[in-house]
């Protein structure tokens, strides 16, 4: 006669695989989601760093989930492609023979890789906060991430006054109001990026893998203010406070046409990094 | 040797650790409390020439610290662990930071039944449906949280149960993946059922069932037009495993398979095809002779807990392995180190291993030993089905075992050639040639990166100075036309046993065109350049104490046939392991 | 994991060997790095332990067996 342990034992031991298995049936679309939040009112916007480089094989799927998120939620979504990690975006070598020459990377996103723990791409940062405890999220999960944080109330208010591109400088002033009050420090970071850039780029899913005229979005070309932004908020600040900054900078060298380019300003929590509000002002509309 | 019931021994001489282990002096009614304790520190300097970048911090620290108690039938553990911050590559996955608490567990064990609550590691089979493992230096611990139950109702029946969340990352405490995992493992071993078995043979059949919960979503997807499609994703994945091996005192013949349903992943790019592998093993040993085949194939068998891990080391529920030898000698083992390719490989394998006996024209005084090893993996010959087209989403049509032995599908080719001579009272040397077909694209995932052929050879010589004095050096040499080029080796360890031993190597790319390094800002290519380390060491019981200081080459670190990224670096290394 | 018994026989070893796949009687014993070595007495209890192997080292471990069998 067995002990009522074991038999205890013994059921828990049956009982736990048998939830187990969903195949599912075709078909395996579902109705497409309209998303994005109604008009009026100032609302939380996302910021979707895509760390990409042009070696990355897998990358080209990820940039093509940030656009069609875009569609989704429209200038609610903010992204900035970062070409970093060595393997991933140096120049294959040999260097001169016209495939895979350029060098995307900045020092900025050379910072933003070493700080932030990124050593395998695709992955993204969310506005720079955790989701499911994870920081690094891979582009499958970044529409998850994404209607996590985007459409939620916001006690900042972030936006370009006024922009002037000319002579191969861009000047800008950015504009921070607070609609509460807000504890902590702040920085802001005005980043420039371009778009429409074609070049090289390796694609997995393309014969072969090697596309010569390849459409870079929103690449990172350099920030205005510093890797790390300027404080704004410094200890706290109260409801209706308004900061202003002015910037004249020469455009990165790097820069191809200034037609494509655009100013990104973020406003971030100094403690946690986590991005609060983000604003993008293209020089073309 | 005496014949096996290998795993059977195993398992009796763990239970006999748990009760029998203890300090003199001691009565087994009070607590005992055991541990280890390791930390490793690197402090990284500037060295362009190398492309070696050091973080902000200048330093990395690793450390972890182990504590079991164990009382009667109750035993209870805690690892704490902190990175602060992690050593340069260190994990293989998604980044370790912080300090705390990383393993903890309560384990009730008596003679039929052993119940442990929290933190805990198993497999079932060779663990192609479940292993849940670590490797501490390496950075994989995919260490599942939750419940496990080990019951033995007769001898020779065992059953084991498991149920919890896998470890994904550590942020001042464990990080534990979205998905929960759940399985169970029945094994019975024939010649145990019978207490009067008087056969010298054994047949061991097991099945197990492993099952994955993840929230059902709606994933969007890429298809390869540029449209997007939202799939609906399966909530439950199961897994299942049927093995069998005959054990005799000189043949054990082994195989196992395996059958994943419907896994979209985004490693396998959200296909809805089932996963297959299969795996067998026959060897042959007597006495001074040992043989041994193999042969695997897998199909998407990339099983992960969250459908979306941010990387192929996370989240492992299975472990695949390589049926492909692992090399110690730091050319082969450190360049061109093979890793399972679970999305689709065929896999075959062969080794003999030989002593000439004394006295014989080959033995000569001492004895010789011949090493022969081959393997291979080639891709699957896969038939891509049109995603935008095939409302099943298979994405490819394969067979188990049907390879694409073209150029395009090689992987990985290793033969070579070990033999071992003690030639004198005082010197022993062992000569190895090897040969290397290794595709670093699809292995290192380094796209446009070439087939490298390359041949090695290593020349190891051991020589006894006196008792406790001893030197031993290796000399081995790369050649191949592609990659970075003709690589030369020189090791050379001197010990004063029991306690010391000095330590240098230094590796030589002398033929380099290809890798490029960022120096003053500009893309240059790399030097004929030198990678010198010196070691000095210090052990005592368990306890060791290291010191290395030099330049390590960006490469690739591996155990058991997973294999991490280790960027170069140049510094000094400390490091301190001790078991208590 | 059975590729062990071919290599030991073709080392031509002469002792008993067990087979640890998931290194359960590793952390067990709380075994950092391999080699690492046990000796046990007839009582059941570890008398002497150590890490790494150097050549030489069997002969501390001989005088410590001596030592455990000389109790």
């Amino acid at each position: 006669m067995r002990s009522t342990r074991t038999l205890q034992a013994l059921a828990l031991l049956l009982a736990l695989p048998f939830a187990a298995c969903d195949k599912v049936e075709q078909p395996y679309e579902t109705v497409q989601d309209g998303g994005g939040s109604g008009g009026g009112g100032v609302v939380r916007k996302v910021l979707l760093e895509d760390m990409t480089g042009h070696r990355c094989n897998n990358c080209p799927a990820a940039a093509a989930q940030a656009t069609a998120l875009q569609g989704i939620h429209g200038e609610n979504l903010v992204v900035i492609a970062v070409h970093c990690v060595n393997g991933f975006a140096a120049p294959l070598p040999p260097v001169g023979d016209g495939i895979l020459d350029s060098d995307h990377r900045t020092p900025e996103g050379t910072a933003y890789e070493s700080a932030f723990g990124i050593t395998f791409l695709p992955t993204g940062l969310i506005s720079r906060r955790p989701f499911n405890s994870v920081l690094q999220i891979s582009d499958g999960d970044w529409g998850d991430a994404v209607n996590a944080i985007i459409g939620d109330s916001t006690a900042f208010h972030l936006w370009f006054d006024a922009l002037t591109v000319g002579g191969g400088s861009v000047s800008t002033t950015v504009k921070l109001a607070l609609l509460g009050p807000v504890t902590g420090d702040h920085n802001l970071v005005v980043a420039l990026t371009e778009d429409h850039i074609i070049d090289w780029q390796i694609d997995v899913n393309a014969t072969p893998p090697e596309v010569p005229d390849y459409e870079h979005r929103h690449m990172l070309r350099g920030n205005l203010n510093g890797t790390w932004g300027v404080p704004a908020i410094v200890g706290s600040a109260a409801a209706g406070d308004t900061l202003t900054f002015t910037y004249t900078n020469p455009l990165p060298g790097t820069v191809l046409d200034p037609d494509n380019c655009a100013l990104v300003a973020y406003v971030y929590d100094a403690a946690t990094k986590e991005v609060m509000q983000v604003e993008e002002r293209k020089f073309q509309p | 040797m005496r014949s096996g019931h290998p795993r059977r021994l195993a398992a009796i001489a763990l239970a006999t650790a748990w009760a029998a282990f203890h300090i003199p002096g001691t009565a087994q009614q009070l607590p005992e409390v055991h541990g280890n304790f390791s930390a490793d520190g690197q402090y990284y300097n500037d060295d362009p020439d190398i492309g070696a970048v050091p973080p902000p911090q200048q330093w990395g620290f690793n450390a972890w610290g182990n504590v079991v108690m164990t009382m009667g039938r109750f035993q209870a553990g805690l690892r704490l662990e902190s990175y602060e911050p992690s050593l340069l590559g260190y994990p293989a996955g998604t980044p370790y930071k912080g300090s705390g608490i990383g393993y903890r567990y309560i384990n009730y064990h008596q003679a039929d039944l052993d119940i442990t609550v929290g933190n805990f590691f198993e497999q079932f089979g060779q663990g192609m449906v479940f292993r849940s493992y670590e490797e501490r230096y390496l950075g994989v611990d995919n260490a599942m949280d939750g419940v496990r139950v080990k019951y033995r109702p007769l001898p020779g029946l065992y059953l084991k149960g498991v149920m919890g969340r896998m470890r994904l990352a550590f942020d001042d405490g464990t990080v534990k993946g979205e998905g929960l995992v759940r399985g169970a493992d029945a094994e019975l071993s024939i010649s145990e059922l019978d207490s009067a078995w008087s056969h010298n043979w054994n047949l061991i059949l097991g099945g197990s069932f492993v099952s994955k919960y993840q929230t059902a979503a709606s994933q969007l997807v890429t298809q390869p037009d540029g449209s997007v499609a939202q799939l609906e994703m399966p909530a439950n994945v199961g897994a299942w495993a049927g093995r069998i091996n005959f054990t005799s005192p000189r043949w054990n013949v082994y195989a196992e398979y395996a059958y994943k349903i419907n896994d979209p992943n985004r490693r396998n790019n959200y296909i809805y095809k089932p996963g297959q592998g299969l795996l067998v093993n026959a060897t042959y040993s007597t006495r001074g002779l040992g043989i041994s085949v193999g042969a695997h194939s897998y199909d998407n068998m990339l099983y992960q807990s969250a459908r979306n891990a941010p990387t192929p080391f996370d989240l492992n529920i299975n472990f695949l392995p390589p049926l492909t030898k692992q090399h110690t000698y730091n050319l082969p083992a450190t360049l061109y180190p093979y890793a399972t390719q679970p999305n689709g490989e065929v896999s075959y394998q062969g080794e003999v291993f030989y002593k000439f006996k004394k006295g014989t024209p080959l033995g000569g005084k001492y004895g010789t030993k011949i090493a022969l090893n081959g393997s291979t993996a080639v891709g699957l010959d896969t038939t891509g089905v049109d995603l935008l087209t095939d409302s099943a989403r298979t994405g490819y049509r394969s067979s188990l075992f049907a390879g694409n032995y073209d150029i395009d599908g090689k992987y990985f080719t290793d033969l070579n050639v070990e033999l071992r001579k003690r030639v004198s009272e005082t010197w022993e040397l062992a000569l190895t040639y090897l040969y290397f077909e290794y595709d670093i694209d699809v292995i290192q995932g380094k796209p446009g990166k070439p087939l490298v052929f390359a041949d090695m050879v290593v020349l190891e010589g051991l020589h006894n100075f006196n008792d406790r004095t001893s030197l031993r050096f290796e000399v081995q040499h790369l050649w191949t036309k592609q990659d970075l080029g003709n690589w030369a080796t020189a090791v050379a360890e001197l010990t004063f046993s029991p306690h010391w031993f000095v330590a240098a190597q230094d590796q030589y790319n002398y033929e380099t065109f290809g890798s490029t390094f960022i120096k003053d800002g500009k893309e240059v290519p790399a030097e004929r350049t030198h990678y010198p380390i010196g070691s000095v060491g210090y052990i005592r019981g368990g306890n060791r104490f290291q010191v290395n200081y030099g330049r390590q080459r960006a490469g690739i670190f591996c155990v058991g046939g997973v294999c991490r990224q280790v960027p170069a670096a140049n510094g000094l290394t400390v490091s301190i392991t001790s078991t208590f | 994991m059975a590729r062990v018994a071919p290599y030991v026989n073709g080392q031509d070893w002469d002792y008993e060997f067990f087979l640890d796949p998931n290194g359960d009687l590793k952390r067990a014993l709380n075994v950092n790095n391999i080699p690492h070595t046990f000796l046990v007495n007839g009582k059941g209890e570890i008398v002497y332990q150590h890490n790494n192997y150097e050549p030489g080292d069997e002969n501390e471990l001989y005088q410590k067996v001596k030592q455990a069998a000389g109790k």
